[in-house]
């Protein structure tokens, strides 16, 4: 069975580029467009991964990582943030919450496919 | 927004051009005797960002040219490459193109066929040098300590790292994947890793989800230095990663190394042993021989010396060296066989023979000196490559077209003048596109090109460096120069100076004739500090001018500051040497013609002007005058004031190497040194500006 990532963005476009990319590289994917639609979506699914955005209505995606990180089911996910800008301070938060690493927006699906393959 | 690539496209244009400016304000930044690692770490980091955005939003001609930009700072990131001026004027010309392409690439537009070009030739140069890096087109500039040429071929960026890792705690509860992290990076290389368990608590203490793990890694590969620090992208924080590249080929490894390597030691290990060696004042201090006091003290003063070596470093072309060290075998011949011919000196042969090795001995020691003085000249090119740059900039500012033309680039100078004369030739440069320069208008009304031009010239012409500075704008105006003089009290009313006079007025201090300080003349070093500076050094300034046509400003300077042209004198039975730098004329007059003013001071009428005398045997204490009725006068100048110093005689013209009075026996006022003249006597060189200060002070303390 091939690994299983979940992908949450508020953008469809951005979800649609990530599935498709990943569906490319033979992953499984999941998506949902918020942090709050990510917990519900989330559990049971045997995640490898989970990329999520920054900004997003309802539920921000440090929020997501640090609600993700307290269940026992995601304690040792690896979690990706997508960030807006090369700020070192939304890296740094995304750490804080317990994100394992970030992707740097914009980004081509060979650097998103890199990454990915960093932390799986 | 449909299209979320479009968004980011805008977002990438502007974040890439403030890449390039920040890429070319670091460039200039630079300083090349010193260059500061983090400044070449931020150029790479600028050119590696382009790279990557530019990549991701297909512009693939901005991503591959960014790439050959960043490969070229790689290795000069991390000391294998060094950052030349030559280099920095091929980077900079990169941030232009980058610049360029941007622009175009925002109107969908491709890049011109001109700039095509141009970006191939650049490209090209970028390569050269990386692949010799000991011949680059400029004399080649290595450090001496460097290997020799082509010992490191192009792509090999040392032999791999040695790297200390220290996983961050909080690891494992971030899903981080170390294994992962070690199997990427043994597809780096050949990989040697020793785990440091040193940081684990106790078993009753250990919480089982942090981490306390830390490793020594070696790895021997190909790959850049910004690959591994990829691979560690998500794990370094602040100092818990050290990356270091290995000893270059040629280099011996210290010991730990190659324990390391054929013992399998850990290098924490290596570090505990290492730590336990003890510095010789420690141990010196245990054993009571010495106070710790002595030991802080001596530590003070090695460590000052070791600053003053660093501070003091020439680089030396590989090639001058070998010249130097020929030159030391050829010594070593004419040595032997002038033990040869005084074996037989009675007999004419060995005369002969004699005499030959004399003269190879002649032509050697002449040339060995020349070649020994050769090691502190660099070429006036890190002086010069900052000017286009400049040129374009302030004609820009200005709304003046200006082209600059260099000429001599490789000329050498004495490296101490080049840090002195980075200011007077800045501001001389700027004052010719500021003031120098009429504005595209009035050019086109007096029939010449809109496009202004200026010419840098350097070149060596017997014995003295000569330095021009050529534009063709609008000239010195004679009559607005005259009139300030005189309204300054420059010039005593109804004085009628030549040209040659009136234009080095510009360089008096408080002298300048453009009424409205503008924005980028006018400040910091004025035309009084250049000619200070140039002074300093030995030199002289000419100005040629004529309205309308333009202005020439020419700086004379010495080869070197170890040698000095002087003009030798005798004074009572004594030799003394002045400056020829500051030498007007010399003169005979009748006592007659001295005038005494306020009861002792001595004057001198000439041309118009009242001068000082200073009678030298006097003030240098060497016995009363006797009144010949004649006096012989040296006309000086110095610091824009005159004297007429009063000599026996003249004895001649020499270039003599100046040996300082300071480090043989102490500072003297009125005398800047010393020299040892051909007949092995010592003659103390004067320093004019210090005997006005004496004669005035003693005047001062006689009335």
């Amino acid at each position: 069975m091939s690994p299983c990532i979940l992908t949450v963005d508020d953008s469809s476009t951005m979800r649609q580029m990530i599935t498709f990319t990943l569906k490319s590289a033979n992953f499984e994917v999941v998506e949902a467009g918020d942090g709050v639609e990510a917990l519900e979506v989330a559990p049971g699914k045997k995640l490898s991964l989970i990329i999520t955005d920054v900004n997003m209505p309802r539920m921000d995606g440090i929020t997501l990582v640090q609600r993700l990180r307290a269940l026992p089911e995601f304690k040792f996910t690896p979690i990706l943030v997508l960030t807006t800008e090369s700020d070192a301070s939304m890296k740094m938060k995304g750490k804080e919450a317990g994100a394992t690493g970030w992707i740097v927006k914009p980004f081509s699906p060979e650097k998103l496919l890199e990454v990915v393959n960093k932390v799986i | 927004m449909s299209d979320p690539m479009a968004q980011f496209r805008t977002a990438f244009f502007e974040e890439a051009t403030e890449l390039a400016d920040s890429m070319e304000a670091t460039l200039l930044s630079l300083d090349l005797q010193a260059v500061e690692v983090e400044d070449l770490h931020t150029l790479f980091r600028a050119a590696h960002s382009i790279k990557g955005n530019a990549g991701t939003f297909g512009f693939p001609a901005i991503a591959s040219f960014t790439h050959q930009l960043e490969s070229t700072l790689e290795p000069v990131r991390q000391g294998q490459r060094a950052m030349t001026s030559d280099l920095r004027e091929l980077i900079l010309q990169g941030v232009d193109l980058i610049r360029s392409h941007l622009h175009h690439a925002r109107h969908d537009e491709p890049l011109p066929e001109k700039e095509q070009q141009a970006q191939t030739l650049l490209v090209v140069k970028l390569k050269e040098g990386k692949d010799a890096p000991a011949a680059a087109p400029a004399p080649a500039a290595v450090e001496v300590k460097a290997p020799p040429a082509g010992s490191s071929s192009a792509h090999r960026a040392g032999t791999g790292f040695s790297i200390r890792f220290e996983a961050p705690q909080d690891a494992f509860r971030r899903g981080v994947n170390l294994e992962r992290l070690f199997r990427d990076l043994a597809k780096l290389g050949t990989m040697r890793s020793w785990p440091d368990l040193s940081h684990l608590p106790v078993l009753d203490r250990l919480d089982p989800e942090d981490c306390h793990l830390a490793w020594d890694i070696r790895l021997e590969t190909a790959h850049p230095m910004m690959d591994v620090e990829e691979v560690f992208e998500f794990v370094a924080e602040g100092d818990n990663l050290r990356i270091q590249s290995l000893p270059a080929e040629g280099a011996v490894p210290p010991l730990g190394d190659y324990l390391q390597v054929e013992a399998n030691v850990s290098p924490a290990d290596i570090r505990e042993a290492l730590a336990k060696q003890k510095p010789l004042g420690e141990i010196l201090v245990d054993m009571g021989k010495v106070k710790p006091e002595a030991v802080g003290k001596a530590l003070e003063q090695q460590a000052k010396k070791r600053t003053q070596s660093e501070a003091s470093t020439v680089r030396v072309a590989t090639e001058k060296i070998d010249r130097l060290v020929n030159l030391v075998g050829e010594l070593v011949i004419t040595q032997a066989m002038l033990a040869q011919a005084s074996l037989q000196s009675n007999s004419m042969q060995g005369e002969e023979q004699m005499n030959a090795a004399l003269l190879q001995l002649d032509r050697q020691t002449r040339e060995l000196q020349e070649r020994v003085m050769g090691i502190r000249m660099v070429p006036v090119d890190m002086v010069f490559s900052r000017f286009p740059r400049m040129v374009h900039e302030l004609g820009r500012q200005l709304g003046k077209d200006v082209e600059l033309t260099m000429e001599g680039q490789a000329t050498e100078l004495d490296k101490t003048f080049i840090e002195m004369l980075v200011d007077p030739l800045t501001h001389l440069v700027r004052n010719s596109v500021d003031h120098g320069m009429e504005e595209k208008e009035s050019r086109l009304q007096s029939g010449k090109p809109t496009i202004g031009t200026i010419a840098l010239r350097a070149s060596s012409r017997g014995g003295h460096i000569y330095i021009e500075i050529k534009d063709d704008g609008r000239g010195l105006n004679r009559d607005k120069i005259l009139q300030k003089a005189l309204d300054r009290g420059i010039l005593p009313p109804g004085s009628h100076p030549s040209d040659e006079e009136l234009h080095l007025l510009i360089f008096e201090p408080g002298f300048s004739t453009v009424e409205q300080v503008s924005d980028l003349s006018g400040r910091g070093v004025g035309m009084d500090v250049v000619r200070q500076n140039v002074r300093a050094l030995g030199g002289r300034i000419e100005v040629e001018s004529q309205m309308g046509k333009g202005t020439t400003i020419r700086l004379v300077l010495p080869l070197t500051l170890a040698i000095l042209d002087g003009l030798t004198v005798r004074v009572a039975d004594e030799t003394y040497v002045f400056p020829l730098a500051s030498v007007l004329e010399s003169f005979q007059c009748n006592d007659a013609d001295v005038q005494t003013v306020k009861g002792d001071r001595e004057v001198i009428s000439l041309r118009g002007e009242f001068i000082p005398v200073v009678r030298l045997q006097r003030l240098l204490a060497l016995g009363s005058c006797q009144n010949t009725g004649r006096a012989l006068l040296v006309l000086v100048e110095s610091e824009g004031r005159r004297a007429a110093m009063a000599v026996d005689e003249l004895l001649g013209q020499q270039q003599v190497v100046i040996k300082s009075l300071e480090t043989h026996y102490k500072r003297v006022e009125g005398i800047s040194g010393a020299t040892i003249l051909g007949d092995g006597r010592v003659a103390l060189i004067l320093d004019v500006s210090g005997l006005m200060r004496l004669e005035a002070g003693a005047a001062t303390v006689e009335a």
